[in-house]
């Protein structure tokens, strides 16, 4: 039973577990059969009965203490999985959700506190979020949609502040509603036939798929127009009754949640490239301008081919590193990323210098759109001359001509060389 | 026992992601898009007029970058299909040239441009794809190139160079379309002939030419080889197909014409080889491949054969080629020009 008793929640040293004598001695006097019970979801509508009735704080701190397990429980697999890419961090992800300290009072306005009871949870503002994170889950929380544990759970994914700091690290949090939203019948019956073990048959869940999505459309819309918002939207119990008359709305939401985690899993492993492993993976191999072809008529295309790019190299280029250039004083890591670039170390290896994450330095060096950008200037230069003339008129010839140029820029010739795109970085960074 | 994934909660914002301001309200997944593609834009050194100004984020209405007509489709970011109107694509005159693919999350504000189209590519995939109501299915993977593609083909090609094509009328149309052999000379290949029937040009260098065709084209070598085009053809559960589609099939087989003459710009031979796309394999029993110059017919069905080789010399009319096999539709090549 420690879950309502034991807290977690975000001390200065990190994620830490209390027990808290009020929550224990009321469980004790007023609730003794709950010492020998599992959590339940039984349990939890008496405490939150009981809370409402009373209007009292200690059940709700029982309540508090049985939230900030699953929550905890998230932000470590949540941690766990993207944090050797992402450079997340748990203290900074468990800001948002384990803010409660367990104090039996709650911060109404700026000079006001007040018990931490249910109407006053409840009286809070609405457009914001209630803190700590808990007072938010427990206010609106409906019984009739889910079990606790998981609507804290479905509270975080929808947390904008959380969303923004996952976002600064590359990382978007898709809630359930939006991924059933986006997915197709064939996905979902993929999914279906590989992750769901359930009475309904693939092709009833596949026909609940199918009724949710015109129906989220309405009622999204009608959400964005009442609140402005886009994210946070989920399903009442008219949207599930519509969605199936015939069925118990709860169970109607179980079995959507049911499907998303499927197409979850399904696209857990699956090859959504993402920055880091197209890093990881390095670029396409190099397609160099001349392979076999030599003799006066190359070296005289080589020559205009060089000049182009070279032209386009300074117009592009210089403006866009007197840009970064303002940034240097401000933060000198970028200015050693560029010097690393120039010098020719890989990404990996500049991260490390820096001592950034991977996806920070290629965020700064943008080479991908660098040598995209010049490499079509130089090949608008280049359609004007005979040997060239097909890039206007075919989009394979206009397709390789360009990839040549960007591979050229970006890819050393042999190992060791310095690619055009980093000598003329290393210039620049050695001026004066 | 090893301890089973946990189910993904994140996605890894894709390459080439653009993050929009928070805190605006979009009313609608194009609405995102386009503000992406105006921020893409702006951040370009060469000046790019996307139109309309005034109406661009009315659902479906076609958008004009730089000459070029645009369908814009939009899915949300962890979506796998697109759902492309078939209105636009029943007239020619209406048709966009390119059709370019946004992936956008709303509840982030961030805008993936998956890859661009074009017209004939599309058309490709329209003729295989699932429709559901008025809508074509197209998978996200099958955009390719991100707005970097988008970028390269605006900026590159003449207008005129992408044809605007309907979806009925396509096939038929690039079916009576006549192929120059004399173009494969100067290294240009009917962009459609390319992409509807995955037609590639091959190298006809020395050493190319003696490691890879000569032993499949016997004497050629002596016959003044002058260009080679390739189609892989394959069977997919019993389908002929061609392109890419049949580079995935486990029985592939390839269709190589070569053109012949000794004057080096102007073609007056054209040598067909059927053979198995592995040297020495069998070609599947009872395909069946036609070929035809005004009254001169070639026909052959397989059986137990590994090459088939037709010659065409001379002749100003055009030349028809098809493959067939058993419960597949016919797969028949736009007429071939030789002389002209």
């Amino acid at each position: 039973m420690s879950h309502y008793q034991e807290l977690l929640f975000l001390s200065l040293q990190g994620i830490r577990s209390k027990v808290l004598a009020s929550a224990s001695g009321f469980i004790s006097c007023s609730h003794p059969a709950y010492l020998d019970l599992e959590p339940s979801q039984n349990i939890d509508l008496e405490l939150l009965t009981e809370a409402k009735r009373t209007d009292t704080a200690l059940p709700l701190l029982c309540l508090r203490c049985r939230i900030s397990h699953p929550l905890d429980a998230w932000l470590k697999a949540t941690f766990r999985a993207h944090h050797e890419n992402h450079g997340i961090e748990l203290n900074a992800m468990a800001s948002y959700a384990l803010d409660d300290q367990g104090a039996l009072t709650i911060r109404c306005s700026k000079e006001s506190t007040a018990d931490f009871t249910y109407s006053v949870i409840n009286s809070l503002p609405k457009g914001g979020l209630a803190r700590p994170f808990s007072a938010e889950i427990l206010r609106s929380f409906d019984p009739a949609l889910c079990g606790l544990p998981h609507w804290a759970r479905l509270k975080i994914q929808s947390n904008n502040e959380l969303k923004a700091y996952f976002k600064q690290h590359g990382l978007l949090l898709i809630s359930d509603w939006a991924l059933l939203r986006n997915s197709s019948p064939r996905r979902v019956q993929q999914a279906c036939q590989a992750h769901i073990r359930s009475s309904s048959t693939i092709e009833s869940l596949i026909a609940l798929h199918s009724r949710f999505m015109p129906l989220y459309d309405m009622a999204k819309q009608e959400f964005k127009a009442i609140t402005g918002k886009s994210s946070g939207w989920q399903p009442g119990l008219e949207f599930l009754d519509q969605l199936d008359p015939a069925q118990d709305p709860f169970d109607t939401k179980e079995l959507l949640l049911a499907i998303a985690k499927a197409i979850r899993q399904l696209l857990t492993g699956s090859a959504i490239q993402s920055l880091d492993q197209s890093l990881e993976a390095g670029n396409e191999p190099v397609a160099p301008f001349s392979r076999d072809e030599d003799g006066p008529e190359r070296a005289e295309l080589n020559i205009l081919i060089n000049a182009a790019l070279e032209r386009a190299l300074n117009n592009l280029m210089s403006a866009e590193m007197q840009k970064e250039a303002t940034k240097f004083s401000k933060d000198e890591d970028r200015k050693l990323a560029f010097e690393l670039y120039g010098q020719g170390l890989s990404q990996r290896d500049i991260a490390k210098q820096v001592n950034h994450k991977q996806a920070w330095v290629s965020k700064l060096l943008d080479e991908k759109r660098r040598s995209s950008e010049i490499a079509i200037a130089a090949a608008i230069e280049l359609k004007r001359q005979p040997e060239f003339i097909s890039c206007g008129t075919s989009v394979e010839a206009a397709e390789r001509l360009v990839d040549a140029l960007r591979n050229h820029l970006v890819d050393p010739k042999l190992e060791g060389d310095i690619p055009p795109l980093r000598q003329w970085v290393q210039q620049y960074m050695s001026q004066p | 026992m090893t301890e089973p994934l946990a189910p993904l909660e994140l996605l890894s914002m894709p390459l080439g992601a653009v993050e929009l301001p928070v805190g605006l309200q979009w009313n609608s997944q194009r609405s995102l898009a386009i503000a992406a593609l105006k921020e893409v834009l702006a951040g370009q050194k060469a000046l790019l007029p996307l139109g309309p100004t005034i109406g661009a984020e009315e659902e479906g209405r076609l958008l004009s970058l730089n000459r070029f007509a645009l369908q814009l489709i939009t899915a949300g970011v962890a979506a796998d299909q697109f759902a492309v109107d078939k209105g636009t694509w029943m007239q020619e005159a209406t048709a966009p040239q390119l059709l370019l693919a946004a992936q956008v999350d709303e509840e982030n504000d961030v805008v993936v441009f998956s890859g661009v189209l074009t017209g004939s590519e599309f058309i490709s995939l329209a003729r295989k794809a699932k429709t559901s109501g008025e809508n074509i299915l197209v998978d996200t993977n099958e955009f390719k190139g991100g707005v970097e593609r988008l970028l390269t083909l605006v900026q590159l090609l003449e207008p005129a160079a992408l044809p605007r094509f309907a979806l009925d009328t396509a096939v038929t149309n690039v079916q009576r379309k006549v192929v120059k052999i004399a173009d494969w000379i100067n290294g240009q290949l009917d962009e459609v002939f390319s992409q509807l029937y995955g037609a590639q040009l091959q190298p006809l260098s020395d050493g190319a030419f003696r490691t890879s065709v000569a032993s499949r084209f016997e004497n050629a070598a002596n016959q003044n080889a002058l260009a080679l085009v390739s189609i892989p053809l394959g069977l997919a559960n019993g389908k002929l197909v061609s392109g890419l589609e049949a580079e995935a099939c486990i029985e592939r087989f390839v269709l190589q014409m070569l053109a012949t003459g000794s004057n080096p710009s102007n073609p007056d031979g054209l040598m067909l080889q059927l053979t198995a796309s592995i040297d020495g394999d069998l070609l599947p029993n009872d395909l069946c491949i036609s070929a035809s110059q005004g009254k001169h017919n070639q026909q052959q069905i397989v059986e137990n054969k590994n090459i088939i080789e037709f010659n065409f010399s001379g002749g100003l009319e055009l030349i028809n080629v098809s493959l067939g096999f058993p419960g597949s539709s016919d797969l028949v090549l736009p007429p071939l020009q030789l002389r002209g």
